[in-house]
């Protein structure tokens, strides 16, 4: 159990310090940093200066030094861009899309289940009927058409729902049936298959 | 709005987003440029302003001013902005428009600055750039914005919308808009839809295609010009004419017709100059360039036959550093150029496009777009012109007389100035080959009484909007 568990940190330490050598190195090969965030027509002090401020001038195995050493102490350091703590910036974004991804794959779960033990119970009922249907159509309706479609036929021309934002229960609606559509269509034809053969096997 | 505001900084409102929400609404600068006329700047935290014997300016600061946090506006204010902006402990982008030269701020007394350049230039627009903060402001990047403007910050949500609301203690005219809210969505199909819906009264930035209802919608002129500089080759040692001539030539076989007509039913237009339509874009003393015109037959953008005499007969190899719309490398092929289209990361294709340029390279055309949402032609010329321009391409003793007078003029003399300018790039100096004006739509809903204009990409004066 012991080794189990050796091997298995092992391969998640190598999968967590990869990303973390090849950003650093990556991000460097596209070019000079200053260049990158700074206007086209910065002068040449103020890229310098931009190099000094940041650590740029350092040599690269100390700025690598910072870079892994750094989030060690559970310091991610800050948004230069933004002037704060580049913590908060992902995480401000990751809160709204854990909400919508939490309440999308719990609706996702449920209705699978239910539909996709139906499908297999009343072979050729209406359950049956919709579950190869909805499969088919998200594995092939791609969410940024559906989204854009159902914006223009729901926020736009019917006016029942809003365009975009966050708020009330009504900015969700279209966000939270858009990207159920796809996982719903590929999980509940393998439930129902999976439910077929469960039978058919007892 | 399309993107995020990263900050409201008021060193960094030359950023699009920022300073929308910035710029005349929660800070004021010393002076504005009238964007649309040729009126040069008008007073605004300055009432008035005189050059001293020096080559100094002196502005005489308006009295009774107060920050939104109640603290008086003085000239120790003004420099501390102005030192702010040139400190080295934060990249300033403002800070760009004052290379190659030292400004000093000196307080005279409450109500007056002095501002020197060395050497010695005309500076009167750069700081018209300068946004006022109070003198108690740290030198770091803020978030919190105090500004003398008619605005306040009254909720930032970070990646959803930012609150401006009217202040008491106003030291201008009360505006007819009382709160805004400011909402990020990238999405130019989204934007369009929250005007057409009724969730918005102003959508920046919509595509051509949503650009379909012409009584609601207004052209916010150009924004942006691609332009093909010639060859920038720093090693080219000829006299500036001569140089010259080989971009005229160069240029000449460039068609910019065909790709002009092919967009301009969508968002672009042919442009005269690389300013735009609304200051001094628009100049009747340029001639059509019949050549570039007349060289039908080919339904190519590039032709080699002049190129070619000027270059003995012998199809020179063209590498092109290629940024969005460049040229059609079997259109050249065709025209009898060898072309060697190259692709470049923006920090790789700045060491190409930008001063020093490099030595051991060959002929080299870059396609690249230049954005003069500014308004002001002292900016660009000077930038993409003028001998010391960083990323001029062209050394030309009259071209920089011209930049040098139009930058100082005002009024009538000011327009004539840039016209002539123009013409003279365009006609006889064939400096780059212009190839067609971005145009920006901006949705506006029915209830305002606004229209939008070229500066509308930087700034959103909202105590300009009135309803009907």
């Amino acid at each position: 159990m012991s080794s189990f568990i050796r091997k298995r940190a092992f391969a998640n330490l190598v999968s967590l310090l990869g990303p973390v050598v090849m950003v650093f190195f990556l991000s460097r090969l596209t070019g000079d940093s200053a260049s990158l965030f700074l206007p086209v027509d910065a002068t040449e002090q103020m890229r310098e200066e931009f190099r000094q401020l940041h650590g740029f001038n350092d040599p690269l195995l100390t700025q690598f030094g910072r870079h892994v050493w750094d989030p060690l102490h559970l310091d991610f350091g800050a948004s230069i861009r933004r002037a704060r703590p580049a913590i908060d910036v992902v995480l401000e974004a990751f809160v709204w899309t854990l909400q919508l991804a939490v309440i999308t794959m719990t609706l996702v779960a449920v209705a699978v289940i239910v539909v996709g033990l139906l499908a297999a119970f009343r072979a050729g009922g209406l359950c049956d009927r919709i579950a190869p249907l909805t499969s088919l159509i998200g594995a092939s309706g791609p969410d940024f058409w559906v989204a854009i479609v159902a914006f223009v036929v729901f926020s736009v021309g019917l006016g029942w729902l809003t365009t975009s934002g966050t708020g009330t229960v009504w900015h969700r609606i279209l966000p939270i049936a858009v990207l159920f559509i796809r996982p719903f269509g590929l999980i509940v034809q393998a439930v129902r298959g999976s439910m077929i053969s469960a039978l058919s096997s007892a | 709005m399309a993107e995020d505001v990263d900050l409201l900084e008021p060193c960094m409102s030359t950023q699009s987003t920022i300073g929308a929400a910035l710029l005349q609404n929660i800070s004021e600068t010393l002076t504005y440029l009238d964007v649309g006329g040729c009126g040069g700047l008008q007073p605004k935290l300055a009432e008035s302003r005189e050059q001293l014997p020096d080559g100094s300016w002196r502005f005489e600061l308006r009295q009774g001013v107060t920050f939104s946090d109640g603290t008086p506006f003085d000239a120790r204010d003004v420099k501390h902005s102005f030192d702010r902006v040139m400190s080295d402990q934060i990249t300033c982008e403002a800070k760009r428009y004052f290379g190659g030269m030292t400004v000093s701020a000196g307080v005279v007394d409450d109500h007056a600055i002095d501002f020197k350049a060395d050497p010695v230039q005309p500076i009167l627009p750069l700081l018209s750039l300068d946004l006022i903060v109070p003198e108690g402001t740290p030198i770091e990047f803020t978030r919190a914005p105090v500004g003398t403007g008619p605005y306040v910050l009254r909720d930032w949500t970070p990646g959803q919308q930012i609150v401006l609301a009217e202040r008491e203690g106003y030291w201008g005219d009360k505006p007819a808009v009382s709160e805004t809210t400011y909402l990020f969505r990238t999405d130019p199909a989204v934007r369009a839809a929250m005007i057409a819906a009724g969730e918005a009264d102003i959508a920046p930035s919509i595509a051509a295609p949503d650009a379909t209802n012409p009584g609601r919608l207004l052209v916010s002129g150009q924004r942006g010009d691609l332009y093909q500089p010639g060859s920038l080759d720093a090693a080219d040692q000829r006299p500036a004419r001569a140089q010259g001539a080989e971009h005229g030539h160069r240029s000449r076989g460039v068609h910019r017709h065909p790709a002009a007509r092919r967009h301009a039913a969508g968002d672009r237009a042919v442009p005269a100059a690389l300013l735009g339509l609304e200051r001094g874009g628009a100049v009747p003393e340029i001639r059509p360039r019949g050549r570039q015109t007349a060289a039908g037959g080919s339904r190519g953008r590039w032709r080699a036959g002049r190129y070619q005499d000027d270059a003995g007969g012998t199809p020179r190899q063209l590498p092109q550093p290629h940024r969005g719309d460049g040229g059609d490398p079997a259109a050249a092929a065709r025209g009898g150029f060898s072309v060697d289209l190259q692709f470049y990361e923006i920090a790789e294709f700045q060491k190409l496009y930008s001063k020093p340029y490099p030595t051991d390279r060959g002929p080299m055309m870059a396609t690249a777009m230049h954005d003069n949402s500014k308004g002001d032609p002292s900016f660009t010329m000077f930038f993409k012109y003028a001998s010391e321009g960083l990323q001029s391409g062209i050394s030309d003793p009259k071209a920089d007389d011209l930049i040098a007078r139009a930058s100082a003029a005002t009024g009538e003399g000011c327009a004539r100035l840039w016209s002539e300018l123009q013409a003279y790039l365009h006609d006889d100096v064939v400096a780059d080959v212009l190839l067609f004006h971005s145009v920006r739509f901006v949705r506006v809903a029915p209830r305002l009484e606004w229209r939008p204009n070229m500066s509308t990409t930087l700034s959103l004066p909202l105590g300009g909007i009135a309803f009907k």
